[in-house]
């Protein structure tokens, strides 16, 4: 296996700099999107149902369904894709932030109402902060969900890793393939990593005891 | 039908120098005990006492470390464990049902595993039921339908469904409110007698212990520290932390000093004034009691029971003359007199009017 | 227009394709959560296993099985297989292992046999937690048998490539529609069916 000869001819390098780069700006899109759709939808708890069913219901669809659905609207490239990640990543963000909002425990909001604090302040000193565990496990799922959709994004002109692997199907090449698609999965794992470590921190910090 | 027991009467259960460790913790220390068959014996201590986890040696819930457990004669680790289990009964604190059956498939579950037939089966449930005084209707309901006192009386009657000759029970009406506990105390009290068997029970409450128990075995740090019958206990106690236990003290001190208005039962529904025995007899009758307490214009005229009034001719035939004692009376010797005469009545009387009822066994648990 | 045998004939690969290897990931996933039961090392390994390759993209997945099975049905199948596998293995294992420790305890005192227990215990618990793991990896299959049209597999996919490298509008959505309607049957269908399956009492699992 000529790994030297593979990162070079496929150009991983710059590969890789296109799929992280379309999975930090998609990810940080379903992040801001997630969390004040999960903000609004408990400021009006009478929508939540509806928008969640909605939600499920868009990720049921076969991704790669939805990338091409995407395309008349967005033509091909990293724009379609990054669009795609975000409609699959909201939903767990979104559905964790309005979960960890609504259901701190009433204790907790009693006694930061008892010593004085407003709504507005207590959204922000108590409900907040105790729900970023579960925020941030909604993420973790986010980051997974948003690598598996940048990688498909190689097959509709994207670049990032996606493109080699399909150059690999391509031309049969076991090497291409076997290096393309272990170091795709190496960089998810340590993604998903390093999501797992700020989730465990956080729940340390602010989870129940 | 007829399921193969591994034993038809418990002998005896005897359990030799019975040890457990966890880790560097005792739980049970040595323990050597003997029950007899056909006694219910009180397994009680505080809590970390090594009670339950002794009682679960017995139907290999947990294997002892040291020692040996033997039914009639024979050692436990010979039988198959789960023929075993099949010939003890088991009831636990959490009461344990399985939620997503019925009543009816809860108490059946080991009789149809053991293959009976859907006819036996459905008679069996009726009659376990019937002998845990609920109703026949329930076999359609499920446990979350039931409150804790019914669960329980549910979870009894799965235990007894094939009928085991020895039965184990752990703090079973623990999780109840101390109203329903004593409600469902009495009520096993009378299943006791009809069943008959040798019931292993543990509990951490003396009182219990006292109205349940044929004999008491008290456990601390997971050690015997004293087993007998409830009088040994109260007159011979092993030590310091027996006599609190069964507050032993306090008992006698408290016969001393109390009178016969502290203990006498309200008097109230067996009072009548009648001239006939018809009319008297009725009169028992719809009150649904069993003896009655005769006055005219107030005054006491004499008691009688149901037996002896069906036995006499008339009302007069039947009259008899009761002990009779005043309020003020030392308890002791009232009860001392009782014993006796062999009464098992007295009336209390000021000034030649019933004010109360002294009976006998009524005194005695209360006392406890 | 794509011819409408050309769609039926897509569709019936897509469902067979899906289905198999459903079923297949549902007959090894059970066993080895109730395998799972027996040791608690065998439980995180396994679950750490699949905590890990359910982090790893599909397409990855995918194209990885080339090498190892080549291309065509059967390596599309076993690449499905791979990914519905852990969802429900994970989800029937929980469901499985997550009974109050009492209501165990009661069984095994009664005289119930351990498989016993998992049969009448264990596995009523598990109900709601098996179906949502199926669901999910029904979903999943569905979604991913349209990828595998690149490894050789046929079905919708086959359409939604052939319309990505021609510029064909129509075969794209010929192969698309198709499939999304068949992910909220399955959502829609599996709800329903897990409410029926449910027996009273278990509720919300």
């Amino acid at each position: 296996m000529d790994i030297r000869w593979v990162w070079e001819s496929q150009n991983l390098a710059q590969r890789t700099l296109e799929h992280l780069r379309m999975f930090g700006i998609a990810l940080a899109l379903s992040v801001v999107i997630g969390v004040l759709l999960g903000l609004y939808l408990y400021r009006r708890p009478k929508l939540a149902p509806i928008a969640f069913n909605v939600l499920n219901i868009l990720e049921t669809v076969p991704t790669l369904a939805l990338l091409v659905l995407l395309l008349p609207l967005l033509s091909l490239g990293e724009k379609p894709t990054i669009a795609a990640s975000v409609i699959y990543s909201i939903l767990p963000i979104a559905r964790n932030t309005y979960t960890g909002l609504t259901s701190v425990e009433r204790s907790y909001i009693e006694v930061a109402k008892a010593i004085g604090l407003s709504e507005r302040e207590v959204l922000l000193k108590v409900r907040f902060p105790l729900a970023l565990p579960l925020i941030a496990a909604g993420v973790r799922i986010a980051v997974v969900f948003t690598m598996g959709v940048v990688t498909l994004g190689g097959l509709i002109a994207a670049g990032g890793l996606g493109a080699p692997i399909q150059t690999g199907i391509h031309l049969y090449d076991r090497d291409i393939i076997i290096v393309t698609g272990l170091w795709v999965g190496a960089l998810a794992l340590i993604l998903d990593g390093v999501a797992a470590l700020i989730e465990r921190y956080l729940r340390d910090r602010y989870g129940r005891r | 039908m007829v399921i193969e027991m591994l034993f038809r009467r418990i002998e005896t259960v005897e359990l030799r120098d019975v040890t457990k460790r966890y880790g560097d913790f005792t739980a049970v220390d040595h323990v050597n005990l003997e029950i007899i068959g056909g006694e219910l014996l009180i397994l009680i201590g505080p809590s970390g006492s090594g009670k339950t986890t002794l009682l679960r040696t017995i139907n290999r819930l947990v294997e002892p470390d040291e020692g040996e457990v033997f039914i009639n004669g024979r050692n436990i680790k010979e039988f198959d464990v789960v023929k075993l289990r099949r010939s003890i009964g088991y009831v636990i604190q959490q009461i344990g049902l399985f939620p997503h059956m019925t009543v009816k498939d809860n108490i059946g579950l080991l009789l149809k595993l053991e293959g009976w037939s859907e006819e036996e089966i459905d008679k069996r449930v009726k009659e376990l039921l019937h002998l845990v005084a609920l109703p026949e209707d329930f076999v359609t309901r499920y446990p979350h339908q039931l409150s804790g006192g019914q669960q329980q009386r549910v979870g009894l009657a799965r235990a007894l469904a094939l009928n085991p000759p020895l039965l184990l029970m752990d703090e079973p009406f623990g999780a109840l409110d101390p109203i329903l506990r004593k409600q469902l105390q009495e009520e096993f009290l009378r299943i006791k007698e009809v069943l008959g068997r040798t019931i292993v029970f543990v509990t951490h409450d003396i009182e219990e212990a006292f109205k349940l128990g044929d004999r008491i075995a008290i456990m601390r740090d997971g050690r015997l520290v004293q087993v007998g019958y409830p009088d040994e206990l109260v007159l011979n106690p092993a030590d310091e932390f027996v006599a609190k236990l069964v507050n032993a003290d306090k008992k006698f001190k408290h016969l001393d000093t109390l009178k016969v208005k502290d203990l006498m039962v309200d008097v109230e529904k067996y009072i009548v004034e009648v001239q006939r025995k018809d009319e008297l007899l009725q009169w028992m009758r719809d009150k649904n009691i069993e003896f009655a307490v005769i006055v005219e214009k107030g005054a006491l005229k004499g008691v009688t029971d149901l037996k002896s009034l069906l036995k006499s001719q008339d009302l007069e035939e039947a009259l008899m003359e009761p002990l009779v004692f005043s309020p003020g009376d030392s308890l002791a010797s009232a009860l001392a007199e009782m014993k006796r005469r062999n009464a098992f009545l007295g009336v209390v009387v000021e000034r030649e009017k019933p004010v109360g009822i002294l009976l006998a066994n009524e005194v005695l648990l209360k006392l406890l | 227009m794509v011819g409408v045998e050309r769609v039926l004939g897509a569709f019936g690969e897509h469902l067979v394709l899906t289905y198999a290897s459903l079923f297949l990931s549902i007959a090894v996933g059970i066993p080895l959560a109730i395998l799972s039961l027996k040791s608690k090392r065998l439980a995180s390994f396994i679950m750490g296993f699949a905590n890990l390759v359910q982090a790893i993209p599909s397409f990855a997945v995918v194209a990885i099985v080339v090498p190892l099975l080549g291309i065509g049905f059967t390596p599309a199948v076993f690449a499905i297989f791979l990914r519905a596998l852990l969802p429900i293995v994970k989800n029937t294992y929980v469901g499985l292992s997550e009974v109050d420790e009492a209501m165990i305890d009661a069984a095994r005192g009664i005289g119930l046999t351990e498989w016993e227990i998992i049969r009448y215990v264990r596995f009523p618990h598990a109900y709601p937690a098996m179906f949502a793991g199926i669901k999910f990896a029904a979903v999943l299959a569905n979604s991913i048998a349209i990828l595998t049209a690149i490894i050789g597999s046929e079905g919708l996919g086959s359409l939604v490539f052939e319309g990505l490298a021609s510029f064909n509008t129509d075969k794209i959505l010929a192969g698309s529609i198709p499939a999304i309607l068949m992910a909220v049957f399955i959502d829609i269908s599996f709800s329903y069916l897990e409410k029926r399956v449910t027996p009273e009492g278990i509720g919300g699992g």
